[in-house]
């Protein structure tokens, strides 16, 4: 595929969920919010409600991808998906992480509570809410970024490169845990613990069956290889 | 093209329960509240107005409280936990009566004057002056 199409569709996709999510905060937000007095408390935190709901979104995300990934490495879905179906959406799952972890920090900037810069979001560790855990979560999105562009740089990098810039998704979806729980103020809920805690011990899952399916596949090869070599030609 | 045509159908639809999923979790954090620990209040719109008045109610018991006083003083029994009974000749009062100002306590005695002393013994106790000198 050609760079120019690729941007192409990604900002096209980027408008449509844009447009998406300023639809839903018009439909639902009063435009006279923040120097009216009788405007109701859920209204006035409105950009702060979406900025959260987008991030376990994004969390969500970044969880598929990393599960889908670890399932086109171990196979572990054979037989009930099939692989290009898997990689197809690992790929596509990469990309759409990157838009909704970039909706999930930007529209906390016309937060009136918050007060976010955009420098504040962009640069880790500068921002004045939680600067450690907002900084890994600005850390995460850069990490994201690379990871996903790694794909279409295969050919730049080579498979070694490639498959290194993959074992960094792991410190992105630990980061992205860390993230969640230090700087999102629904940590303290019980459906939020429990995301993360199933979200994490899945991952923790599927990397084992990663680790043991692949050494399962080199003892094959080795008990193979002798039959190989007296077989005849 | 290729990233969004093909298997567009599973892409849609991962993009539709993406929406979906946020729209749902946009109203749990509503709901669970802006801080996430507390649930959102929703202020009244005449919330900036003053409280209204108390009710009548606290203004009996203060009356009860009064009476008490009152009959202790006049030397009743003073148990406590249980009210004295009521003086059969007092009728009871259709509205609350207005709060009994205590009596101004009475006023501290006067300091004791300073004992003479005699004029031959200046800056001794009266008992180092009877003795002999």
């Amino acid at each position: 595929m050609k760079s120019s199409t690729l941007v192409v569709n990604g900002i096209l996709f980027a408008a449509a969920v844009g447009v998406g999510g300023l639809a839903a905060v018009g439909v639902s937000s009063n435009p006279d919010l923040p120097g009216s007095p009788a405007g109701s408390m859920a209204s006035v935190h409105i950009y702060w409600y979406l900025g959260r709901a987008g991030g376990f979104v994004a969390f969500g995300l970044l969880f598929a991808s990393v599960a889908l990934g670890l399932a086109v490495s171990s196979r572990v879905f054979d037989g009930l998906l099939a692989r290009p179906w898997v990689f197809e959406m690992h790929q596509f799952l990469s990309l759409f992480v990157l838009v909704a972890i970039l909706f999930h920090a930007l529209i906390l900037l016309p937060d009136p509570y918050a007060q976010f810069r955009l420098q504040e979001l962009l640069v880790p560790f500068e921002s004045h809410y939680r600067a450690f855990a907002v900084g890994v979560g600005v850390i995460v999105l850069y990490g994201s970024i690379i990871v996903s562009a790694s794909f279409w740089m295969k050919g730049l990098i080579g498979q070694r490169g490639w498959r290194a810039l993959h074992y960094l998704t792991f410190l992105l979806f630990a980061g992205a845990i860390v993230h969640g729980i230090m700087a999102g103020t629904d940590s303290r809920e019980p459906w939020a613990q429990w995301t993360y805690v199933g979200a994490g011990l899945a991952v923790l899952f599927l990397t084992f069956f990663r680790i043991l399916a692949s050494r399962r596949i080199q003892r094959q090869s080795t008990k193979l290889s002798p039959e190989q070599a007296v077989r005849p030609a | 093209m290729t990233i969004i045509t093909k298997f567009f159908a599973a892409k849609l639809g991962t993009v539709l329960a993406a929406g979906l999923i946020f729209l749902l979790l946009w109203g749990v954090v509503a709901t669970s509240g802006w801080s996430g620990a507390e649930p959102s209040v929703e202020l009244p719109p005449d919330a900036a107005y003053p409280l209204p008045p108390p009710e009548p109610g606290q203004v009996i018991i203060q009356h009860i409280i009064v009476t008490r006083r009152v009959y202790q003083k006049s030397g009743g029994p003073a148990e406590p936990g249980s009210l004295p009974p009521a003086p059969a000749s007092a009728p009871e009062p259709a509205v609350p009566m207005p709060a009994v100002t205590p009596a101004p306590a009475a006023p501290p005695p006067p300091a004791p004057a300073p004992t003479p002393q005699p004029p031959n013994c200046p800056n001794k106790t009266p008992m180092a002056c009877s003795r002999p000198s």
